[in-house]
């Protein structure tokens, strides 16, 4: 009854519906003009649909600040070309037993120029509360816009304007809040995106920031922060492919952990099909989990394995050689005698192993090193 | 080495002949290229306790013998000459003893995994801004050599490895006894209210602390290294604390996790790790075990991920701990907390470097003598640039505090830059300002260095520090000291410093002096060090 209250009291004060979806590719509980969708995910902003690249369905589900009452759920359809125009079918739910929060909404995008896209959508807010003492059944239709302009591929701003209807001064305006969010998404590289939004909810302008790496071309990682209330939230996501083997394909699997100081951790999960869907990764110039840094011995590897040693002149990597056919194993000193500088010799370090140890040298025939005066 | 202290309406100088005496023996002469024999001495400023913010003058002498890979000895002796206390640290190392035993007797540190359970401890000024994620990979075997036995273990520690082609194996047991001195009435009725690590820094009798009682930690690790990709570490130890008699003492009287105190903590932990070049994720659950007069088990973990490639690095890693949960000997905070560090960068140009860092820590239960939860976070910005002539650092820090019984934000910017004028003469000028409430403080310094060779080198500065209201500066004044911390101004002041500095492979000679004036008195410092090796 208590969180019943709690919760009523909120309503009252700030109005319904001010926790955004739950997925957990959704890294804050709130709308934002522009985020990345490098990966699947359900498009908040209808002016991003355009980006969608074929078909997509998905649900998630997740329990906000570990409240054992409170729970989110939510469904999303998604069909877009992949430049022109995309559209968006999706349901988020939010509350408790006593207390529910339904959106349903029906988003479409489309390109008008190369550098511009519009989109507009249209949701039924379905507010229901039964707690014995308050009983309230409303559902209450809203619409929102969005824009954004890409001028350059590697940068997106966009803005978002959501309770159209309450904007305009209806009734619904003390149920729901008409958020804006304004916002910058840059793409530095493949596989990498950084966002800046500002929203502007009921109870305040949020900053929030947030950090996309797809480190393979199967695995996503998000990262966000939140200044006004300093809250952090992270996500990863798989997309199962065929070479997979251990899961079916075409599907993304998706977890998200949300952290507020105050209110404590929010876990959700999501699973989405798919089909023929591709996730563009970071690019390393080498391949990754290779054996990118596969250690070789020193006194065994040819000339062609020393020479493409990271940081290893070709000139040093001749010396070594000259050094094992001239005197013998090599050794730190014996480093250093041909010219390596103390960086350059950590740098060998970790690239190499079985370097002999200078002391050794008294229980290795040869002599070369040991130069122990009596 | 001398100190002067003066002031407007009483002048005091202080002579302090700093007495720099080497006895090279004949033997010595005996010893050649394998054989490695140094000492070193000097004079400097430090923080010697972490629990004070206060430096004190160091006179420090000591020695070393090193036969690579085979045997090496240190000893360290320091003279708190503020306090007229004496205190030193050895250590002795044999190596590769049968090709797979390594021993260390004497003071050393352990850092087992991150350092969660077991690292070695970092000092942390006021600074609201020397506040990080104390995760970190180090050795897991640091012998200590710096003369103050107050935060290193003591007793024998031994490493049991196996390297093969591509993977290395190793078990590393340890015994530390630590001789420490407590109050006769403590000791009579068992039990002391402070914690181990205060009780560290008793290392001699004073006041009445006359009762010697050993702080006693054993354990080991166990671990598992393969192809420098793949660490994992698993590791248990119990800390306890005895009289000679053997009989037990509590501690940390009326803590969080015990009315009555805790009479032996159980440690353990798992470590695993993967690092390649692009990649680096780890994760560190660990449990602390408190008997007293129940058991209190608390959980914790420490986490990471971080990715980077030609263009950037991404990382975020944090630390979880459960209400019960107690580290006497992490490497940070000892009681239960919770702390994210996001950080990421970009470096377009290959001269050119900028990004963000988030930290954000929240304590579970108040602090030492505390009675609210300290909470805070850390929002930085930073660019740098880097070219052949010029180097240039650039960042704008803020923290903020969740409890509203701690000072507003902060808000401190600082630019430094670095400019080579010809081979042989630097200049570096810095700034800072820093905001807090309506107070605005200030810094301007600038240095000039001048390389009289490839080994020996002369620098000047001098830095302008202001302050207005309640808004203090932790600063240098520059060039900056080998040893000591920032400082903490609390007025307006100026500073001039000079140093020199000789190094030529190991052997190094550093002298460097300093006068600090502010509205009511004027200080000069000075402090050296001279390491020799034969």
């Amino acid at each position: 009854m208590k969180i019943a209250l709690l919760i009523y009291a909120a309503i009252v004060y700030q109005g319904a519906f001010e926790y955004k979806t739950g997925a957990p590719d959704s890294l804050f509980p709130m709308q934002i003009a522009v985020h990345d969708y490098s990966s699947p995910v359900v498009m908040l902003n209808p002016a991003l649909l355009p980006f969608a690249d074929g078909f997509i369905a998905g649900s998630s589900a997740g329990r906000p600040y570990t409240n054992e009452q409170l729970t989110t759920a939510g469904s999303a359809i998604q069909y877009g070309s992949g430049g022109d125009f995309g559209m968006q079918f999706s349901w988020d739910s939010f509350g408790a037993d006593f207390y529910r929060e339904n959106t349903f909404s029906l988003s479409a995008g489309y390109s008008i120029f190369p550098f511009l896209n519009a989109g507009v959508s249209g949701s039924i807010h379905w507010l229901k509360i039964d707690t014995g003492e308050i009983n309230q059944d409303e559902q209450i239709p809203e619409g929102g816009y969005g824009i954004l302009f890409a001028p350059l591929p590697w940068i997106n701003a966009a803005f978002y304007q959501t309770g159209i209807a309450a904007l305009a001064g209806k009734q619904n305006s003390e149920i729901i809040y008409p958020e804006r969010s304004a916002g910058v998404l840059l793409k530095p590289g493949k596989g990498f995106s950084l966002a800046w939004n500002i929203t502007e909810t009921a109870a305040l302008y949020a900053n929030t920031f947030s950090a996309v790496i797809n480190p393979a071309p199967f695995f996503s990682v998000k990262g966000g922060y939140c200044r006004e209330n300093s809250s952090f939230s992270a996500a990863m996501g798989i997309l199962a492919k065929d070479s997979m083997g251990i899961l079916a394909k075409d599907f993304y699997i998706s977890y998200g952990l949300k952290f507020h100081p105050y209110l404590g951790y929010t876990h959700s999960v999501g699973i989405t099909y798919t089909p023929g869907s591709r996730m563009e990764s970071l690019y390393y110039g080498k391949p990754l989990f290779g054996p990118v840094r596969k250690k070789i011995n020193i006194n065994t590897a040819s000339f062609d394995e020393i020479k493409l040693i990271d940081g290893l002149s070709l000139i040093s990597a001749e010396r070594i050689i000259l050094f094992r056919e001239k005197i013998g194993p090599i050794t730190e000193k014996g480093l250093m005698q041909i010219g390596l500088t103390g960086d350059e010799i950590k740098n060998l370090e970790k690239n190499v192993y079985g370097l002999e140890r200078t002391s050794r040298s008294k229980e290795g025939g040869e002599k070369y090193t040991s130069k122990k005066k009596k | 080495m001398f100190k002067i202290i003066s002031s407007q309406k009483n002048t005091q100088i202080k002579v302090m002949l700093l007495s720099l005496i080497i006895s090279i023996t004949s033997p010595l002469t005996a010893w050649s290229d394998d054989y490695i024999i140094g000492i070193k001495t000097g004079v400097s400023r430090e923080i010697l306790d972490y629990e004070e913010d206060k430096s004190n003058l160091i006179l420090r002498g000591g020695a070393v013998l090193d036969i690579p890979d085979t045997f090496s000895f240190n000893y360290t002796a320091i003279r708190n000459i503020d306090n007229d206390t004496f205190s030193y640290t050895w250590n002795l190392q044999v190596k590769e003893v049968s090709g797979f035993v390594n021993f260390t007797a004497g003071n050393y540190n352990l850092h087992f995994g991150s350092g969660l359970m077991m690292g070695r401890k970092s000092y942390s000024s006021g600074d609201p801004f020397s506040k990080k994620i104390s995760i970190a990979k180090e050795r897991t075997i640091v012998p200590s050599n710096s003369g103050n036995p107050q935060y290193s273990l003591y007793g024998t520690v031994f490493e049991f490895y196996k390297s093969f082609e591509e993977l290395k194996i190793y078990f590393i047991p340890f015994f530390s006894i630590q001789r420490r001195f407590i109050s006769r009435q403590s000791f009579e009725s068992g039990s002391i209210d402070s914690s181990l690590f205060s009780l560290n820094s008793k290392i001699e009798k004073s006041g009445n602390n006359t009762e010697p009682v050993n702080i006693i930690n054993y354990g080991g690790v166990a671990g598992l290294q393969t192809l420098s990709l793949f660490n994992f570490q698993i590791y248990y130890f119990e800390t306890d604390l005895k009289g000679d008699s053997g009989k037990d003492i509590l501690w940390d009287k009326n803590k969080y996790y015990s009315r009555d105190g805790a009479d032996l903590i159980k440690q353990g932990g798992l470590f695993a790790e993967y690092a390649d070049n692009n990649i680096s994720l780890f994760i560190e659950p660990a449990f602390s075990s408190i008997t007293g007069s129940e058991v209190v088990t608390g959980y914790a973990m420490a986490w990471g991920a971080g990715i980077q490639n030609h263009l950037m690095n991404f990382s975020v890693k944090g630390k979880n701990s459960g209400y019960n949960f107690h580290s006497e000997y992490s490497s940070g905070s000892r009681t239960p907390e919770r702390i994210w560090e996001l950080k990421c960068g970009i470096s377009p140009h290959r001269i050119f470097k900028t990004g963000f860092i988030v930290y954000t820590e929240k304590d579970l239960v108040p602090g030492y003598n505390k009675k609210y939860i300290e909470g805070s976070v850390e929002e930085e910005i930073f660019s740098t640039l880097n070219t052949e002539k010029i180097d240039i650092d650039m960042n704008f820090k803020r923290r903020e505090y969740y409890s509203t019984d701690r000072e507003h934000p902060i808000n401190q910017g600082n630019l430094s830059a670095s400019l080579s004028l010809s081979d042989r003469i630097y200049l570096k000028v810095r700034s800072s300002a820093q905001k807090k409430d309506e107070g605005i403080s200030g810094l301007g310094g600038c240095e000039v260095r001048y390389l009289f060779s490839g080994y020996m080198g002369l620098s000047m500065g001098y830095t302008r520090i202001v302050i207005k209201g309640e808004n203090p500066l932790y600063a240098m004044i520059t060039p900056a000291s080998e040893h000591s911390s920032i400082t903490r101004f609390d007025e307006s002041a100026h500073g001039v410093s000079v140093n020199l500095k000789y190094k030529k492979e190991k052997n190094s000679f550093y002298i460097r002096y300093t006068v600090t004036q502010n509205d009511s008195s004027r200080e000069g410092d000075a402090e050296s060090a001279l390491v020799l090796f034969f």
